[in-house]
């Protein structure tokens, strides 16, 4: 995606727009992703497109939508085991008798303020988190909002926070377990069910042209192109198919807000992540191992995979290799397996750490760099400066019918007049292209329908490095 | 000490004001929270509005959204400036002080500091601290992650901010103060104020499906309306004198009192023929009343002003 080599001084501020186009080979190589190719195609664009490391791992897909909305959705189940807080201090100074609690909104109920559904059933078995402690659910009064649960301990004790006075404290976990006593010629129970999610996202549509006269396809530099091409036209091309590629990727990542527009977007991976997933913070440049186990920690309480992708800016980057080469002096850091074999890890640009039963593999992302894509260096702030997205490489069932995906997907939308399978379509025409314009230029197009699928956003991590 | 007063820095009297001129400092650092109570603070940046909401499957309804993400840590080391000066800041469970500078420098004890301090988390953009936690309180209201920090350097990123719940009441109340009071202009404006205002408002003084004129009753149901919804907006804008000139502008030149009929680029008192100002180049009714606006607010437009003000008074 961006530029592998910076030209001129700085490179800034980028390639010259020409409106009217100036005065080939046209993109398609991720379209036919053939092993053989890998090497070829790293050598042609760099390994620091993680759009093209994931169209190598097979982690995107083109799907056929059946709405005029380019509306595509997927479906996750919710957590099948329920809980609730407690919303008040409640007293219980007798032992084995019975206390009526107060679920806290929104976080006891499954549809947030509304507070109409909650997890607890007459007869369920529920343990309080601070000390272990079991009731039974005698009675529930459904309140919106409010559900009072009348609480009997199952044994001769108070029902408290901790192992000492006589109060259940506002905020205390209350965990339930169905019906662990059912005792003799017991009765059907209640029904619990999973949550079921349906997530729609849209694709959104990636247009770019380039356009050439006659007298400048005839002006050969002194310049290679690639291809053996000397020819102006193909360097405006080539500036096209990176231009898709970083636009493609930017949209996918970041998200390309619509509603202010007629048209319709995508919502991007990070923004789904930013609503969804945990946020660890650390102080610029003093990245702690207790950081790390930060994430470690919240990953874990997500039910991560094991196997992680770290997509960092370089000053991050810079920070972890720090922390770790100071750590671990002899060499525990490696190249990972990225799913694949060592050399292709290294040839993707991953470099592997294992810890915490987590294996991580770091991959220097220049698209969260200005410097790195743009040429300059920001002055009025970065929001993606020492910045890390941790991306889980499992594969999820889908809930609704099991087909498995990886949790972040590139999805491209099938126009159907268009060769299956095809994520960017290139047509060209002109005084010499198969299709004739009577004007003596050629106009190369091309276009994607795409967007992002984030599956199990909660299993996802930011590592923002802040300053002050 | 009288030499000292004569040198361009007054050093032994800038230190007697040690007390005064870091007021703040001390108010901040004396500052006593009641420890029966718990504070809360809640994260700055909010989750964006998700366009495609998600829905619940089973009821096809889209789930409220959550305000805050799931997790963030509360980073407990800051930099902040402090008695004219930046200077670190780091909250350990247990220690006297969070000022590096009076903290121990030994590297073992710093260890078992960092050792014991509890991680703390903002649990969906809140994170809720006991009142007898008073030095973390401290911490967490000076430090420069929080936005409302007086003590925050300018290049810091800003993460949270106190929920402070009686400031919050006291402009809600503010708030209905405000309400109250524009219910009340709005009732007791005069005929020819609330036409001037409700036209400033976008109150439409006509019915269009019938081409009734409105009763006075009915642009006053509108007027007390758009009072209640926009409270501020209302206050802001009533009692403007340069709101009512330019109405009766636009009244004038609806009613014909004046024009450019007799050169397109002079606006002019058609009884009279007596120029008023240049118009050059304009023609929409808009732009000339516009420009005449902008004349009467001249010094020179004074005169004008009091006269297109005693047409409709």
């Amino acid at each position: 995606m961006p530029s592998a080599i910076v030209r001129g001084a700085t490179g800034q501020p980028g390639p010259i727009a020409y409106p009217s186009g100036i005065t080939t080979g046209i993109f398609n190589d991720l379209n036919f992703v053939i092993p053989d190719y890998i090497p070829g195609l790293i050598a042609k664009y760099g390994n620091s497109s993680y759009m093209l490391a994931m169209e190598i791992l097979g982690r995107t897909s083109v799907e056929k939508v059946n709405t005029t909305t380019n509306t595509f959705s997927h479906f996750e189940k919710g957590r099948p085991f329920g809980s609730g807080l407690v919303a008040s201090n409640v007293t219980s100074s007798v032992a084995g008798a019975a206390i009526n609690i107060t679920l806290k909104s929104p976080e006891s109920y499954n549809n947030g303020a509304t507070g109409t559904q909650s997890p607890f059933l007459l007869n369920e078995i529920v343990k309080i988190r601070s000390n272990g402690r079991k009731f039974r659910v005698t009675n529930i009064t459904r309140t919106t909002g409010a559900f009072v649960i009348e609480a009997t301990p199952l044994g001769n004790y108070t029902l408290i926070t901790g192992n000492s006075g006589t109060t259940l404290n506002a905020g205390e976990g209350l965990e339930t377990f169905g019906n662990q006593l059912a005792g003799e010629a017991s009765d059907s129970q209640g029904t619990l069910q999973q949550q079921l999610y349906r997530y729609d996202n849209t694709a959104t549509v990636i247009r770019a042209s380039t356009k050439s006269s006659d007298l400048a396809g005839m002006n050969k530099t002194q310049i290679d192109f690639g291809g053996g091409s000397f020819y102006e036209p193909t360097l405006a091309v080539q500036t096209m198919n990176q231009n898709m590629m970083m636009n493609i990727e930017d949209a996918v990542m970041e998200g390309v807000p619509d509603s202010n527009t007629n048209d319709t977007g995508t919502t991007g991976v990070i923004p789904d992540v930013e609503a969804r997933g945990s946020e660890i913070d650390y102080v610029q440049n003093m990245f702690a191992i207790g950081d790390f186990q930060n994430m470690t920690n919240v990953l874990d309480a997500n039910g991560g995979p094991r196997e992680y992708h770290f997509l960092q800016d370089l000053k991050q980057r810079q920070d972890i290799n720090n922390l770790l080469f100071g750590i671990y002096r002899n060499g525990a850091i490696s190249y990972g397996s990225v799913g694949m074999s060592q050399e292709a890890a290294v040839s993707y640009g991953f470099k592997g750490f294992s810890t915490d039963t987590f294996d991580f593999h770091f991959h220097r992302y220049k698209g969260f760099t200005a410097e790195a894509v743009f040429g300059y260096t920001p002055t009025q702030g970065d929001y993606r400066a020492y910045f890390g997205l941790a991306v889980p490489q499992g594969m999820v069932q889908d809930a609704k019918d099991n087909t498995s995906r990886p949790q972040m997907q590139w999805v491209y939308q099938q126009n159907p007049d268009i060769t299956a399978g095809q994520r960017i379509y290139s047509w060209s025409l002109g005084y010499t292209q198969p299709t004739k314009t009577s004007k003596a230029e050629n106009e190369y197009n091309q276009i994607a329908y795409c967007g992002s699928r984030v599956l199990a956003a909660e299993q996802f991590a930011l590592l923002k490095g802040i300053a002050s | 000490m009288a030499n000292a007063k004569q040198a361009p820095l007054n050093l032994p009297e800038e230190k007697g004001n040690v007390q005064t001129k870091y007021k703040l400092e001390q108010e901040y650092k004396n500052f006593e929270y009641d420890p029966s109570k718990r504070y809360m603070f809640k994260l700055v940046a909010t989750n964006p509005e998700r366009t495609r909401p998600i829905v619940n499957h089973r009821t096809s309804r889209p789930i409220p959204q959550k305000e805050f993400r799931p997790f963030q840590n509360l980073v407990l080391t800051s930099q902040i400036v402090w008695e004219g000066k930046r200077v670190n800041i780091r909250y350990y469970d247990g220690c006297d002080s969070i000022f590096v500078s009076e903290q121990p420098k030994e590297k073992e004890l710093i260890d078992q500091l960092i050792a014991q301090t509890k991680k703390r988390n903002f649990l969906d953009g809140k994170l809720v601290v006991e009142g007898y936690d008073q030095m973390l309180l401290f911490y967490l209201n000076i430090c420069s992650w929080n936005v409302d920090s007086p003590f925050r350097t300018n290049t810091a990123n800003g993460i949270f901010k106190a929920e402070n719940t009686e400031k919050r009441i006291t402009e809600e109340s503010k708030k209905v103060d405000m309400i109250e009071e524009a219910l009340e202009l709005a009732k007791k404006a005069s005929k020819n104020k609330m036409l001037i205002h409700a036209a400033y408002l976008g109150i439409p003084t006509k019915d269009y499906d019938t081409d009734n004129e409105l009763t006075e009753n009915e642009i006053r149901a509108k007027y007390r309306k758009a009072a209640l919804s926009d409270a501020e907006g209302f206050m802001s804008s009533y009692g403007n004198t340069a709101l009512e000139t330019k109405y009766y502008i636009e009244k004038a030149l609806n009613m014909g009192l004046i024009s450019n009929k007799n050169n397109p680029n002079k606006a002019e008192w058609s009884k009279s023929g007596n120029v008023i100002c240049d118009i050059s180049g304009l023609r929409s009714p808009e732009a000339i009343a516009n420009r005449l606006f902008e004349f009467s607010q001249t010094e020179e437009g004074d005169e004008f002003k009091i006269q297109v003000a005693a047409i409709f008074n």
